[in-house]
């Protein structure tokens, strides 16, 4: 259940069992809406880190400032060792739709 | 079902004046509401104690079986759902068997789905004084991050492109 301000939609892909972590004690978090993809990570102990890809510039923040086509690349690479290391049945996808508009 | 909302009672109060204030206590009111969502989604069973926007949620009221889990947003969660401009909390409420995630993966799809009892969020509302949206659990994850991860792939893919 998700509170929250304005109509956005979102869907947020994550482990069923929040306290799994990948295999080097990470975890990752993707969600996206119609204007950004996000992916945040976060080592145990760490400050996360949030990359935000811009689906209409073609524009990444990470951590909110600036980054290249090498954090694309990054996130990439992160995306894909979620993948790797999940099995389809962990993963839940949570859509985000406001009051009476279906997801 | 029903469940003991912990406090401490001030010495000396009467058993009348305990239930006086226990009633009116804002700990109560949320309990009730609590108890509202719980009966909502026809949950039975023993309940696990956490925290919610701070109130104490009653311990295990015997051995467990079952458990839920009324969690404030993770961290993790928060950050990306801030990533994208959503100015929210997250409250998930999780029904588990211990120890068998597949079951807790059944359970939160079932809970998640109950949240659109229109009673129960108008409660919640009230409580955290905000919107709620509906939310819908699938399992289509794995595509949907393959699918942002080639999209990702593509916009590496133009760059260079125009680059040359």
């Amino acid at each position: 259940m998700v509170l929250r301000k304005g109509n956005e939609k979102a869907r947020i892909v994550q482990f069923a069992d929040e306290g799994r972590t990948l295999p080097d004690g990470s975890k990752i978090i993707y969600a996206e809406n119609d204007d950004k993809i996000v992916l945040y990570h976060k080592h145990p102990l760490d400050r996360g880190t949030t990359y935000v890809y811009d689906r209409k510039s073609g524009k990444i923040t990470v951590n909110g400032k600036e980054g290249t086509n090498q954090d694309k690349k990054l996130m990439i690479r992160l995306g894909s060792y979620m993948l790797d290391n999940v099995q389809e049945y962990e993963l839940v996808t949570v859509s985000v739709s406001a009051k009476g508009t279906p997801s | 079902m029903s469940f003991d909302v912990g406090g401490v009672t001030p010495p000396g109060m009467s058993a009348a004046g305990r239930a006086q204030n226990a009633s009116n206590s804002p700990s109560t009111q949320k309990a009730s509401a609590m108890q509202t969502v719980l009966d909502a989604l026809n949950i039975k069973g023993p309940i696990s104690s956490q925290r919610l926007q701070g109130v104490q949620l009653p311990r295990p009221i015997s051995a467990t079986l079952a458990s839920i889990q009324v969690l404030q947003p993770s961290p993790s969660q928060m950050e990306a759902l801030r990533a994208l401009g959503l100015e929210m909390a997250v409250l998930t409420l999780v029904v588990a068997d211990q120890g068998q995630q597949l079951r807790l993966k059944e359970r939160l799809k079932e809970v998640a789905l109950s949240t659109v009892n229109r009673e129960m969020v108008t409660e919640l509302e009230s409580i955290f004084g905000t919107e709620i949206g509906e939310v819908v659990i699938d399992d289509n994850g794995a595509l949907i991050v393959l699918n942002g991860l080639k999209e990702l792939e593509k916009s590496i893919e133009e760059e260079f492109g125009n680059d040359n």
